[in-house]
C-alpha cells in the first residue's frame, strides 16, 4: 500500500512535468471514455436499466397474440385477457394497457398528451402508489363509461399543474370529456414499457370515450387491440409460464373458434417484445456499443504508442531503478500505476462529456406520435462502466509499454546505447498504428454505408408526393359523431380546406404511408379467383376519398379515380395497384373484374381503376397488392386530412388546425405536420445510426491521423541523425520529403488493405441496417479509402515537414 | 574545373557567429584560407576552437555569417539549398568522426547513397560502388549491416561512401577519434593513398601522429587560423 502511494506520487510528478503529453493522452481518453459512456448510458437506458419504481420488474413478462402463418407479438383482447387472466395458475395477475394520445385541455390550453387506457389491476401489479391522492380503485374497472377518472404523471403534474397539492379531486378535460383526477403517480414510474412513458392513466372503462376506432371492442373478441403484461407468481419460471398457457390458449381457441382458431400465445420478458423501443433499437445500439469501444481501442493504441516513445526516453530512469534491485514485476507495476492514473483523468473527463452529450442524444427524439422518453441520466451502472473501461483502458495501453521497458535486456541503456533495441519497438509502434488505421477505415466504411443509405432513402421515390404536403390527423368518434355526422363534417371540412390560399386538391385517407407501426388488413374474396385451400385471402388496404391519388401524385394507370358520387347507395368500387391487378387478373383487363369484402355471399365491389405502385408501410418494402375503398362507401371516423400546396406547406399548418377546429372544437387533431416530417420521422433509426456512426468514424479517424503523426514525429525524431547524413551525402528536400511520407503511406496502406479485407467481410452483417444499397457498396469503399489516404498523407507530410528542415550539421553534432 | 591559377577551396574573411539566446558564439573570425588542388591538409587546434564548424563550412552543411567562400572559383555564398545539396552530392565526400552510417541500411546500401541522390545509373553505381568497397578492402562484407562490423571496419566503408561518388574534395571530422591506434593506422593509410591518387584532402585531427601524412597543418585557435605549417616543418616536427 505503501508502494503503491508512492508510485502514485511518481506518477503525478510525471504527469505534471509533461503537461502537454498528458493533456494529449487525457483528452484523448476522454474522447473515448466519452463515446463509450454515452452510448452505454443509452444502451442502458434503453436495454438495462429496470423499469423504474416497479416492483421486482424482472418478474414481468409480455403476452401476445400470435398467428398460424405470420405476426408473432400480435395486440390480446379484451375477453381473451379476461380469460387468461382469471383462469392461470401461473400469474399474480395480468395488465391490460393500450398507449394513446389525448387532447389535454386544462385554462384553455390545449396539448396532446401521451396516454394509456389500463385495466384497474394496473398501479397494484406493477407495485405503484400513488404520490398524491390514489390509484385506481376495483369498482373504475367494472362498468363501462362509469368513472370518469384519470391519475396522471408525476412530471405532468409538476409541468402542467404547478405541482398542486390539492390537485386530486380537481377536473380536466381529455378529448373534451371531463375527467376527475384521482392521483399522482410516483416521481421516476414511467409506467410498464421502457422508452414509451404515458403522462395520464385512465381506466379501461372509459376507453370508448378516449381511443377511436370500434366503442364495442370490450366485448368482442376478435377486436385484439390491448398489451398485456403478466407478473410471474413467485418461483415460477417464464418457462412453467409457457407450458402452462398453452393448453389455456388452445381451449379459448376451441371455445372461440371464429376469432381464435389458428392463434396461440408468444410470452417473453418484458422488454423482449414489440411494446417500447427495445427490440427496434437493439441491433443499432449494439452496432454503435461494438464501435465506440473500437473508438477506444484506437484512443489507447495512440496511448500506447505514446508511452512507448516516452518509455524509451526514460530508459535511464528504469535502467537505475533495476540496477538497484527493483524487481521486474515492481517497474511493470509502477509503469501501469502512471497509465491507469492517466486514464482515471480520462475517464473523469469522459464522464464529463457523456453527461453533457447525452442530453444532445435527446435531441434525436424524432417527431413521433409515440409517447418516447428516456431517461439517460448517468447512473451507478453508467459509472461503473466507466469506472471499468477506464481501469482496463489504462492497462491495455500500459501493459505493452511496461513489459518492454522493463525487459532487463534494456540494462545496456545505462550505457545510452540509444541504437539498436529501439528497432523491436518501433516494429510493436508500427503494428499499432497499422491496426488503427484498419479500425478506423472499418467504422468510416460503416459509417459511410448508413450516410449513403440515409442519402439513397431520402432520394428514393416513395411513389407519392413527399413535398409541398400537410397532413392532419382527427377522429370524430372522439366527440360522438355517428356515420352520417361524420361524414357530413368531414365533407364540409373539405370544402372549407380546399378554399384556403395556396392549396391545390385536399382529400381524406385513413393510413398516412409509411407511418411507423401503421398497417391495415381485410378479408377479401376474389371473383374467378380461387383462394388456395385454409388460405384466408388477406389484403392490405386503406380507406380514401376523391382526389386522393390526384393530391398524393400517385399515378392513376387505368380506368378512374373515386368521385364524391361514389357514395353508399351507388355500386360499390375498389382501386387496386399494380401488383394486385398483376397478381389476381395476369393478362387481363382489372377493369370491371369484382372482389367481396364480405364474403364470397356478400356485395361485390367493381375494380373502377389501376394505380402505380407506391410504399405503404416502409421505403425497404417490397412491392405488395395493395387496394383503395372509397370513403363514402367505407366510412372510417379517423382519418387524415391530407393536403397538397403549391408552395411550402409549412405556413398552413395554422390554418389547417384552425379550420378543423372552427367546425368543432370537440373534434381533437393531432399530428399537424408536413409530409417531409412525417418521412423523416421514418427513417429515425438510419438517421441516428448515420449521424452517430460519422462521428464516431470521423472521430476515429483524427484519433489515428493523431496515432500516425506521432508514430511519424517520433520517426523523424529517432532518424534525424540518418537524414542528417543523407543531407550532407547530398539528398534533396524533395528526397527527404519523399523518405518520410513514403513510411506513413507504406504504413497506411497495409492498414487500408486488412481494413478493406475486413470490412469486406463484417459489414455484409450490416445489410439488414442499410437502405438501398449493396453493403458492398463501390462508392463508399472508394470515397473513405481515398479520404483515410488523404488524411494520413497530411499526418505524415506535417513529420517531413519538420524532418527537411533538420539542420545536419546538427543532427551529425551530438555524437 | 577552375582555372588552374584559382585554388580548389578559397575562404576570404570567413566568420561564423552563432547566436543563442543572448549568447553569441564567435566560432570562426576572419579566416582566410585556400587549399590547392590535390593538396592534403591538415586542421589541428584545441577542442572547441572552431575546427568541425569550418569543415562544415568547407563542405556546406552550413555557410558562414561573413566572408565569402568559393568552391572551384565559384562563390557558393548565393546557391539555394538545392543547389547546395547537388554540390554536397557532386563535390563534397565527408567521413566523420563517429562514422555516421545508416543502421538499417547494408554496407553495400550505405555506400551507394550519395549516388542515388544523383544521376548515376543503377548498373554504373554497382561499379562505383564495388570499386570503392575494393579500394577499403570490404568488399566482402558488401551484405552486412553496420552492427556487424567493428569500429575501424565501419569507418573504412565511411571512407568508401566518402570517394564513391569521386568528389572535388574529401573532409574528414577526426576520423580517427573513436577507434584504437591499429584502426586509426589504418584508415589515415586510406586517406593517404587517396591522396596519392589524387584526392584533396582536408583532415580535422590533434593527433600528432597521423599529422605527417599532411602537406601543410592548420592551426586553429579560439576560431583564428594562428599558424599555418608547410611540409618540410611539419617533418621537423615530427
Ligand atoms: N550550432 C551551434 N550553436 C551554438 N554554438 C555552436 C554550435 N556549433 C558549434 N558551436 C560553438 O562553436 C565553437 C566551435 O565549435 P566546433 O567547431 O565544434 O569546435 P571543435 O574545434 O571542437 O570542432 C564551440 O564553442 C561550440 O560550442
Ligand atoms: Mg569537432
Amino acid at each position: 500500500m505503501e508502494k503503491l502511494l508512492q508510485d502514485l506520487r511518481f506518477g503525478l510528478r510525471l504527469l505534471f512535468k509533461n503537461p502537454a503529453v498528458t493533456a494529449v493522452v487525457v483528452l484523448s481518453l476522454g474522447l473515448g471514455i466519452g463515446v463509450n459512456a454515452t452510448i452505454f448510458s443509452l444502451f442502458n437506458a434503453v436495454l438495462l436499466r429496470p423499469l423504474p419504481r416497479v416492483e421486482q420488474p424482472d418478474r414481468m413478462v409480455e403476452l401476445y397474440t400470435s398467428y398460424q402463418n405470420g405476426l408473432r407479438y400480435g395486440s390480446v383482447s379484451y375477453p381473451d385477457y379476461l380469460d387468461m387472466r382469471d383462469r392461470n395458475q401461473v400469474f399474480s395477475s395480468l395488465l391490460a394497457q393500450r398507449l394513446i394520445l389525448t387532447s389535454l385541455n386544462n385554462s384553455g390550453q390545449n396539448e396532446i398528451i401521451p396516454a394509456a387506457i389500463v385495466s384497474g389491476n394496473y398501479f397494484s401489479l406493477l407495485g405503484v402508489t400513488a404520490a398524491q391522492g390514489r390509484t385506481f380503485v376495483p369498482e373504475e374497472d367494472q362498468s363501462p363509461g362509469a368513472h370518469s377518472v384519470a391519475v396522471i404523471s408525476y412530471r405532468l403534474w409538476q409541468r402542467r399543474f404547478g405541482a398542486d397539492p390539492n390537485l386530486p379531486g380537481k377536473t380536466i378535460s381529455l378529448n373534451n370529456r371531463n375527467f376527475t383526477i384521482v392521483g399522482v403517480a410516483p416521481e421516476g414510474f414511467v409506467g410498464a414499457n421502457i422508452g414509451l412513458a404515458p403522462d395520464i392513466w385512465i381506466p379501461l372503462m372509459m376507453q370508448a370515450d378516449l381511443y377511436p376506432g370500434r366503442p364495442d371492442r370490450l366485448k368482442e373478441r376478435g377486436t385484439r387491440w390491448l398489451d398485456v403484461i403478466g407478473r410471474l407468481k413467485p418461483g415460477v419460471s417464464l418457462e412453467q409460464a409457457r407450458a402452462a398457457m398453452n393448453p389455456l390458449v388452445a381451449q379459448l381457441s376451441q371455445e372461440n373458434p371464429a376469432t381464435n382458431k389458428g392463434t396461440s400465445l408468444t410470452i417473453v420478458r418484458s422488454g423482449h417484445g414489440a411494446v417500447g423501443i427495445q427490440s427496434t433499437l437493439t441491433p443499432v445500439l449494439t452496432l454503435l456499443l461494438a464501435v465506440v469501444i473500437l473508438v477506444l481501442l484506437i484512443a489507447c493504441f495512440n496511448i500506447a504508442n505514446l508511452l512507448i516513445a516516452r518509455a524509451t526516453a526514460r530508459r535511464r530512469e528504469i535502467g537505475i531503478r533495476l540496477a538497484m534491485g527493483a524487481t521486474r514485476g515492481r517497474i511493470i507495476r509502477q509503469l501501469l500505476t502512471e497509465s491507469v492514473l492517466l486514464s482515471v483523468l480520462g475517464g473523469m473527463l469522459g464522464l464529463l462529456l457523456a453527461y453533457w452529450t447525452s442530453n444532445l442524444l435527446l435531441a434525436f427524439k424524432p417527431p413521433t406520435s409515440l409517447p418516447l422518453f428516456l431517461d439517460l441520466h448517468l447512473d451507478g451502472r453508467v459509472l461503473t462502466f466507466t469506472a471499468l473501461i477506464s481501469v482496463v483502458t489504462g492497462l491495455v495501453f500500459g501493459l505493452a509499454p511496461a513489459i518492454q521497458t522493463s525487459s532487463p535486456a534494456l540494462l545496456p541503456a545505462l550505457k545510452d546505447q540509444s541504437s539498436s533495441p529501439g528497432y523491436r519497438k518501433s516494429r510493436l509502434r508500427n503494428i499499432l498504428v497499422i491496426a488503427q488505421v484498419a479500425i478506423s477505415l472499418v467504422l468510416l466504411i460503416a459509417a459511410g454505408l448508413f450516410i449513403r443509405s440515409l442519402q439513397s432513402a431520402h432520394s428514393v421515390n416513395p411513389g407519392f408526393r413527399a413535398h409541398n404536403l400537410l397532413i392532419a390527423s382527427m377522429d370524430v368518434s372522439l366527440a360522438r359523431y355517428d356515420e352520417s355526422k361524420g361524414a357530413r363534417f368531414y365533407e364540409q371540412l373539405i370544402q372549407h380546406v380546399e378554399l384556403l390560399p395556396g392549396v391545390q386538391s385536399v382529400t381524406l385517407g385513413k393510413l398516412v404511408p409509411l407511418e411507423l407501426g401503421a398497417n391495415q388488413q381485410i378479408g377479401v374474396a376474389i371473383e374467378g379467383y380461387e383462394t388456395p385451400q385454409n388460405e384466408n385471402l388477406s389484403l392490405d388496404y386503406n380507406v380514401v376519398s376523391q382526389n386522393y391519388f390526384r393530391t398524393l401524385d400517385i399515378p392513376l394507370m387505368k380506368g378512374r379515380e373515386f368521385s364524391g358520387q361514389d357514395k353508399i347507395g351507388t355500386p360499390g368500387v375498389v382501386i387496386v395497384n399494380q401488383t394486385m391487378a398483376q397478381k389476381f387478373w395476369p393478362k387481363q383487363d382489372p377493369l370491371g373484374k369484382r372482389l367481396s369484402i364480405t364474403g364470397r355471399k356478400g356485395t361485390y365491389l367493381e375494380v373502377i381503376g389501376v394505380v402505380k405502385d407506391s410504399k405503404y408501410y416502409s421505403l425497404r418494402e417490397d412491392p405488395r397488392a395493395f387496394m383503395y375503398l372509397p370513403f363514402w362507401q367505407a366510412y372510417k371516423p379517423g382519418m387524415t386530412l391530407h393536403v397538397s400546396t403549391a408552395t411550402d406547406p409549412e405556413g398552413l399548418l395554422g390554418s389547417v388546425r384552425h379550420e378543423i377546429q372552427s367546425l368543432d372544437r370537440d373534434v381533437p387533431v393531432y399530428n399537424v405536420m408536413t409530409m417531409t416530417d412525417h418521412l423523416d420521422a421514418a427513417l429515425i433509426e438510419l438517421r441516428l445510426a448515420a449521424v452517430l456512426l460519422g462521428l464516431f468514424g470521423l472521430l476515429a479517424l483524427i484519433l489515428a491521423a493523431v496515432g500516425l503523426y506521432g508514430v511519424m514525429a517520433y520517426s523523424v525524431s529517432r532518424r534525424k541523425r540518418e537524414i542528417g547524413i543523407r543531407m550532407a551525402v547530398g539528398a534533396q528536400r524533395g528526397d527527404v520529403l519523399r523518405l518520410i511520407v513514403k513510411q506513413g503511406m507504406f504504413l497506411t496502406m497495409i492498414g487500408l488493405l486488412i481494413g478493406l479485407g475486413v470490412s469486406f467481410a463484417l459489414t455484409r452483417t450490416l445489410s439488414t441496417l442499410l437502405y438501398g444499397i449493396k453493403a458492398v457498396d463501390l462508392p463508399t469503399f472508394i470515397v473513405v479509402s481515398l479520404l483515410l489516404v488523404g488524411v494520413s498523407l497530411i499526418a505524415s507530410l506535417i513529420p517531413a515537414q519538420k524532418a527537411i528542415r533538420i539542420d545536419p550539421m546538427l543532427a551529425l553534432r551530438h555524437e | 574545373m577552375g582555372s588552374s591559377t584559382q585554388a580548389l577551396i578559397c575562404l576570404k574573411d570567413v566568420q561564423k557567429v552563432f547566436s543563442t539566446d543572448e549568447v553569441e558564439t564567435h566560432a570562426l573570425s576572419h579566416v582566410n584560407l585556400e587549399v590547392e588542388k590535390g593538396e592534403y591538409i591538415s586542421i589541428a587546434g584545441p577542442s572547441g576552437c572552431g575546427k568541425s564548424t569550418l569543415l562544415s563550412i568547407l563542405g556546406l552543411l552550413d555557410s558562414p555569417t561573413g566572408g565569402d567562400y568559393f568552391l572551384d572559383g565559384k562563390s557558393v555564398g548565393q546557391l539555394s539549398f538545392a543547389e547546395r545539396a547537388h554540390v554536397r552530392n557532386r563535390s563534397v565526400g565527408f567521413i566523420f568522426q563517429s562514422f555516421n552510417l545508416i543502421s538499417d541500411l547494408t554496407v553495400f546500401d550505405n555506400v551507394e547513397l550519395p549516388l542515388t541522390y544523383g544521376d548515376t545509373r543503377a548498373g554504373e553505381r554497382k561499379q562505383r560502388v564495388n570499386e570503392a568497397l575494393e579500394r577499403v578492402g570490404m568488399a566482402h562484407r558488401a551484405k552486412h549491416l553496420p552492427s556487424q562490423l567493428s569500429g575501424g571496419e565501419q569507418q573504412r566503408v565511411a571512407a568508401a561512401r566518402a570517394v564513391a561518388g569521386q568528389p572535388l574534395i574529401l573532409l574528414a571530422d577526426e576520423p580517427t577519434g573513436n577507434l584504437d591506434s591499429a584502426n586509426g593506422e589504418t584508415v589515415m593509410e586510406l586517406l593517404g593513398d587517396l591522396h596519392r591518387r589524387g584526392a584533396t584532402i582536408c583532415v580535422v585531427t590533434h593527433d600528432p601522429r597521423y599529422a605527417g601524412y599532411a602537406d601543410r597543418i592548420v592551426q586553429l585557435f579560439d576560431g583564428r587560423v594562428v599558424q599555418e605549417i608547410a611540409e618540410e616543418k611539419i617533418l621537423e616536427m615530427v
